[in-house]
């Protein structure tokens, strides 16, 4: 009998194995769908940025100790001037390894990100996995490989958020195991899981600062809940102690430049600190932003549009970010089914949605969190844990009122599972699949003929050399041509010929781009003829290279 | 004899994980080629194997193990790579000084503590 009770589990966790296995290649597939075809890099200018550090690492076979020099593109990175990359070792290097590993620039690159920004797949489904069951955590998988927000923050270039997402899961359930085996009388403290989250929440600090804090105010939230509900400290204090150790240490011995940088900023912003340096943030961080006063604890997306910037408003809308409104009753039920039943995992998933809320709504008492929308970057880990585990405790909520079974009850629960995985499918999957498919489409992305000449001045130009671009139309395509040709570029961000750059006396080279023009419309030809015309009266030497409509010529 | 019982333990645990990267090596070469495929094998060894021995002497569970070194890996090992590549001026070089420096601590830690592990086998 327990052989074969055996047998059925075992099964059971073979078969549990082969359809994670299936969802996440699935996933990975989806995730790699931009560069499958065209092997052309892409991302916002944060990504060109990226590309540009790890690049460096793969081509000179040299960890990176300073920013490229600062130019109109890379100037940005530059961390309060002191010329060390914002983002420390662990990021840039970790994608020079894996391009010095992979032997390539582009696809070891993409390929690194799609798989690291999707460990969260696998620490997500760990999380609900152990509090909740394989059904509830297998839903939210589904859930979260059709997610828009995740995959956005993904297809955008906001990786180290995205890398950062993957260690929430494990720090909740580290932190949950460590309060649990100190508050079982029957266990023995568990100072490992303390000390893991620890180095895990240090890991995170270094992937993204911000992430980090929202992380560090579930677990807050949650040792709050804990203490209420057991009318206990929940932890103990010396081991406390030597955890808040182990994360500084951790986070200093790791990236000494940054931590100092990042702490430095989080002090200026709190007014603890002072350096004119700072002062370029001013802007962003001390402005007096009104949100709309006290009604807004009863709402949720309602951001004016001088805090939403430059983010679509679709990012703001539940319907739009969550496909449809036939998710929403199933959230609220996962919420209320928490609330009322309040036991230690409940109270953990209810101080995810509830960190999520505070940081979301400090404005209300008069604090302006800089870059407040990038925390509703985690709002859908969050909201489909919640909406899962609402599906699945249907068949408890109704066994509450009405006897039923606990065969009846798996039976229903399997039932809405395969209803919600088919409505998944048909609603979720396709604009997915579209989405990633078409993504960085023309303009948005280097063409063929665009990339090679970027590569040839890689490989044939001086290192120190400029390259003024005439005829290259958007800023993505200028600042991905300054990416993979690892030059400084001279562009203007409103003209296709460049007047007004500061750098334009550094002027070594003109690439004219006529790439983009060469297809069969009056406004195409008009910007050929003009380009012609200019590279008539200004250039008098044969080109040094010319491909694919492309010139590159010498400045005497 | 007891070492080989513990190598043994640990080559049993890694089994689905190896049926899983070997899944997506071949899944990554039919999609990218040797590049796709280096790319995987590369992460599995490098950021996720070291730190699954040095977690594999310590009283908690494979999926744990499994978890804490995905996450572990792709934190510690860039960095110390980095580090020792200001040392040899070589990422190469670091790289495999990395991988050499990380299994050796997660054997030795094997070997010369072998009180961690004797708490986990009484429990077991």
């Amino acid at each position: 009998m327990i052989n074969k009770e055996k047998e059925i589990k075992n099964s059971g966790l073979k078969i549990e194995f082969i359809v994670l296995i299936i969802l996440y290649l699935g996933m990975l597939y989806l995730w790699t769908l931009p560069f499958q075809k065209q092997q052309i890099p892409y991302g916002e200018p944060d990504a060109a940025i990226h590309f540009t550090m790890a690049d460096k690492i793969y081509l000179k076979d040299k960890p990176l100790l300073q920013a490229p020099p600062a130019n109109t593109l890379l100037g940005f990175d530059v961390d309060y001037k002191q010329g060390f990359p914002s983002y420390p070792p662990q990021f840039y290097t970790g994608l020079g390894i894996t391009e010095i590993v992979g032997g390539g620039r582009v696809v070891p690159f993409y390929l690194y990100l799609a798989i690291a920004c999707s460990l969260v797949f696998f620490s997500f489904y760990f999380l609900l996995r152990k509090l909740f069951g394989p059904a509830t955590a297998m839903l939210a998988l589904l859930f979260f490989v059709f997610s828009m927000r995740d995959r956005l923050t993904y297809l955008w270039g906001q990786w180290a958020t995205a890398i950062a997402f993957a260690f929430i899961p494990a720090i909740l359930y580290t932190s949950y195991e460590y309060i649990n085996s100190f508050l079982e009388k029957d266990k023995k403290e568990k100072p490992l899981y303390l000390y893991l989250t620890s180095v895990l929440l240090a890991l995170q600090f270094l992937f993204h600062a911000a992430i980090f804090f929202l992380c560090i105010g579930m677990i807050v939230i949650y040792i709050i809940a804990i203490a209420i509900k057991e009318r206990k400290i929940p932890f103990n204090i010396k081991t406390l102690v030597i955890g808040i150790f182990l994360l500084f240490f951790v986070i200093f011995a790791f990236a000494p430049q940054q931590a100092t940088s990042n702490f430095q900023r989080v002090f200026y912003d709190l007014g603890l600190y002072n350096n004119p340096d700072m002062a370029f943030n001013e802007v962003t961080l001390k402005q007096n932003v009104t949100y709309g006063g006290i009604s807004r604890i009863f709402k949720w997306y309602d951001f004016p549009q001088d805090v939403t910037g430059a983010y679509p408003p679709f990012l703001f809308s539940f319907k739009s970010i969550y496909y449809s409104y036939w998710v929403l009753p199933f959230l609220i039920i996962g919420i209320i089914f928490l609330v009322l039943r309040r036991n230690r995992r409940d109270l953990l998933m209810l101080s995810t949605i509830a960190s999520l809320y505070v940081f979301l709504h400090t404005d209300v008492i008069g604090i302006h969190l800089e870059k407040v929308i990038r925390f509703f970057y985690t709002e859908s880990i969050i909201f489909y844990s919640l909406i899962a585990i609402g599906i699945t405790s249907i068949p408890n909520i109704i066994s509450s009122f009405v006897k039923v079974n606990e065969n009846s009850r798996n039976i229903m629960k399997y039932t809405l599972i395969v209803i919600a995985a088919i409505l998944i499918f048909s609603i979720n999957a396709q604009p997915t699949y579209e989405q990633l498919k078409y993504t960085y489409g023309e303009g948005m992305r280097l063409n063929s003929a665009e990339f090679l000449a970027a590569n040839w001045i890689n490989d044939n130009l001086p290192q120190d050399a400029g390259i003024m671009y005439v005829g290259t139309p958007t800023f993505p395509l200028r600042a991905w041509l300054e990416a993979v040709s690892g030059r400084l570029g001279i562009f203007d961000n409103l003209n296709i010929i460049p007047e007004k750059d500061q750098n334009i006396n550094k002027t070594d080279y003109i690439l004219i781009d006529y790439s983009f023009y060469m297809v069969n419309n009056e406004q195409a030809k008009q910007a050929m003829s003009y380009l012609q015309e200019w590279e008539k009266s200004n250039t008098k030497q044969n080109p040094v290279y010319d491909e694919n409509g492309i010139k590159i010529f010498k400045v005497d | 004899m007891k070492m080989e019982s513990k190598y043994s333990k640990l080559i049993d645990e890694l089994k689905p994980i190896a049926i899983l990267s070997v899944i997506l090596v071949v899944f990554m070469f039919i999609l990218f080629g040797i590049m796709g495929a280096r790319v995987i094998l590369g992460f599995s060894l490098l950021f996720f194997l070291p730190f699954y021995i040095i977690l594999s002497n310590f009283d908690i569970s494979v999926e744990e193990k499994a978890i804490f070194s995905l996450l572990l890996g792709i934190g510690i090992f860039p960095t110390i790579s980095h580090y020792l590549g200001m040392i040899f001026s070589s990422m190469k070089i670091a790289i495999v000084t990395s991988f050499v420096l990380l299994m050796a601590i997660g054997i030795a830690f094997n070997r010369y503590y072998p009180k961690l592990k004797k708490n986990k086998e009484d429990k077991e």
